[in-house]
């Protein structure tokens, strides 16, 4: 049987977040946070939409859990054994509902060599105890994402050369919710050297909440005037790190009917990671940035650090305009190059 | 003959041509745009490619395997790209290094290391995916050669054989692009005073009647470059009441009297009718060039056009000339078009 177009999903099991994008139409992103369901059905859990796989066991998935205190992923490989990326997969299965799917979806670079035959058949049998019959799996190394996200563009908002990707040396720097990945080309082959660490955006978030918990100590590092905490601020039992999440996309938050900017807030944070994280990561691929033609920028951190970047990444930077998704795009046309060629369009124009 | 009779006649013939002529407009510029956009094409097939790739080195055991490209200047193009495996083996405990060009189309030796390294299901899947960049690489270098006059890679420049050769592709994509759509023009412009000139054969031979000669193209709706170039035709049957007509092209026609002639010449010889083979027989023994399928005085006389001869023979003159470029320039795209 040959595969369509409508039966294809390409999942990004990220650390921070789940996002899926499907040949049926249907996309969508949910926090990857998953906990048990032990609710009754009664009370509080009338808001909640608890999803059931069919070996009867309910789940709470994304938003409806972070109350629940549900522990955000580890990002060894065991993870990718784990009941939390099970049910994660199969609801975006459930989401997208399509019974004979072409999926693909992809693992940390440093795992792909040892895990991805494993992953593949994990993902397989998931599939089919729930129902479905997965036409095909294919898992790619996490830097072929971003590689081949179509919405790539440089600093002025102009499409990128692919052809140009080919020539010189391209870094690719992924900056996720736990991970921070990270691979290259080189004169048009992918390069040995990778790196990946354990750091990501989270750490951004557990940052501004450890410094939102000191109020004083965090105005004295905010210069901006008129952006200090006012007095009497203090956190309460029902914020956690997970909120920083919500804040900071929002941009801003409520407190006692005043309306409070996240930017200047979060710019210790955000300043504070830029300038450990980022020099490290560097260092450790290649040296320097100096020499690169470009660096394709992925990942939820990418859209918060973008303006840090730029201080430590000297060549251009090549990044689409939602870098979170980039990812899952990439994913899906790769997939339409390799496999659904009709529906393949060149991405510059 | 009525011109309602005429047009419901040729109706089939019409409309055949049209989509003919369409089909050959959309494979010129289907052709254009992948030549404007090889070197982009190239550069997405190869990153899916290297994704693949990207688990090179690869080790077991005491061997280690890596790929790595070559190119090699050929006669028609602007050369040909290889990908390698190379196996350095420390079993024996000295160094065996080998080095094995990774054919898709005859994988030979290297299609069972590739299956030992990779497993069977995700080698088959290397194989092909190799196979389409090799494809697409020697049409694009064939297109950058024929149409931009590219001829080597500069690899000292470009760090690399492969980047080297999406960099020639690059720098040669629009140049060739605009030389095709300079030929395209020049074609379209060849074949409109063609067209004309064939219009005016056809309208001097009116009316039609049994042993008229007209000249028309093949249109064959599997030729992505439409109609093929105007063919005289003479027509064998012709029915005065209905209109209706066949036609048989010259060079057939020629061959058609040829055999008439010999099976005559043999019936007198043998004194009895001859057999097909025998007829064969003596044809091949004649050693006679195949007939062409220009209009000859022969042709003429035998059709009792000989008043119109000189006519005849000027616009048949006129339409060759102009069917030397046709030809040459449809020849150019069909070469493009090879697969």
């Amino acid at each position: 049987m040959t595969m369509k177009l409508e039966q294809l999903i390409a999942i990004d099991l990220g650390n921070g977040s789940t996002s899926y994008k499907a040949g049926n139409g249907k996309e969508g992103e949910f926090p990857s946070l998953v906990a048990s369901y032990t609710g009754t059905g009664l009370g509080g859990a009338l808001s909640k939409d608890a999803f059931q796989t069919k070996n009867g066991r309910k789940y709470l998935v994304g938003d409806d859990c972070r109350e629940e205190g549900a522990r955000s992923r580890s990002t060894d490989s065991s993870f990718y054994k784990s009941d939390e990326i099970r049910v994660l997969f199969l609801k975006v299965l459930k989401d997208v509902g399509i019974k004979n799917p072409v999926i693909v979806t992809g693992l940390p670079t440093e795992f792909v060599n040892t895990h991805s035959a494993d992953f593949e058949r994990d993902l397989k049998a998931w599939a089919r105890e729930d129902g479905y019959q997965p036409e095909m799996v294919k898992v790619l190394p996490q830097f072929a994402g971003p590689w081949f996200d179509p919405d790539l563009l440089d600093e002025e908002g102009k499409p990128i050369d692919t052809t140009a990707m080919s020539k010189g040396r391209w870094g690719i720097i992924d900056i996720g919710y736990g991970t921070i990945d990270g691979g290259g080309f080189n004169n048009g082959r992918v390069s040995d050297t990778r790196y990946g660490e354990s750091s990501g955006v989270s750490d951004i978030h557990k940052d501004i909440y450890t410094s939102l918990s000191n109020p004083e100590q965090l105005n004295d590092l905010i210069a901006k005037k008129g952006a200090k905490l006012p007095k009497g601020f203090t956190l309460d039992s029902q914020i956690n790190e997970y909120t920083m999440d919500v804040w900071l996309r929002e941009g801003h938050f409520m407190w006692r009917g005043t309306k409070i900017d996240m930017e200047p807030i979060s710019l210790p944070a955000c300043t504070n990671f830029a300038d450990q994280v980022i020099p490290r990561f560097i260092k450790h691929l290649w040296g320097s940035t100096d020499f690169l033609s470009g660096m394709v920028a992925a990942g939820g951190g990418a859209t918060i650090l973008r303006s840090h970047m730029k201080r430590h990444i000297t060549c251009p930077i090549y990044c689409a305009k939602d870098p979170d998704k980039s990812v899952v795009r990439g994913y899906y046309r790769y997939m339409i190059l390799q496999y659904f060629k009709e529906h393949a369009v060149v991405r510059q124009g | 003959m009525k011109k309602e009779v005429r047009d419901s006649l040729s109706k089939d013939f019409v409309q055949q041509l049209e989509r003919a002529l369409a089909a050959r407009e959309e494979t010129l510029n289907s052709i254009e745009q992948q030549v404007l956009t090889m070197a982009a094409v190239a550069s997405d097939l190869l990153m899916g490619l290297e994704i693949e790739l990207s688990h090179f080195p690869l080790t077991i055991g005491e061997k280690t395997c890596s790929t790595f490209w070559k190119w090699s200047p050929a006669k028609r193009s602007a050369g040909s790209l290889r990908l390698y495996l190379k196996c350095n083996d420390y079993e024996t405990g000295r160094l065996a290094s080998r080095r094995m060009v990774i054919q898709p189309s005859a994988p030979g030796d290297v299609g069972p290391i590739l299956e030992d390294l990779l497993g069977k299901r995700q080698s088959g899947h290397l194989l092909r995916m190799i196979s389409e960049f090799l494809d697409h690489s020697d049409r694009a270098s064939r297109w950058a050669h024929q149409l931009a006059g590219a001829e080597t890679i500069r690899t000292e420049e470009f760090g690399s054989v492969i980047s080297a050769w999406v960099g020639l592709l690059a720098e040669n994509a629009a140049p060739a692009a605009t030389r095709l759509r300079e030929l395209i023009t020049r074609f379209n412009a060849v074949d409109d005073e063609l067209r004309h000139a064939v219009f005016e054969f056809n309208e001097s031979s009116q009316p039609v009647r049994y042993g008229s000669i007209i000249c028309r193209p093949d249109v064959s709706p599997s030729d992505p470059l439409g109609p093929t170039e105007p063919v005289f035709r003479v027509v064998t049957y012709f029915n005065r009441a209905t209109g209706k007509r066949q036609t048989t092209p010259i060079a057939e026609y020629k061959r058609g009297h040829i055999l008439r002639e010999l099976r005559a010449s043999l019936t007198t010889k043998l004194g009895r009718e001859p057999e097909p083979a025998e007829v064969e027989g003596a044809l091949q023994g004649q050693r006679r060039r195949s007939t062409s399928p220009w209009i000859t005085r022969e042709v003429i006389s035998h059709c009792y056009l000989g008043k119109h001869s000189s006519n005849i023979l000027r616009q048949q003159k006129n339409i060759a000339a102009f069917m030397e470029e046709w030809l040459a320039l449809r020849g150019q795209f069909q070469a493009l078009l090879e697969p």
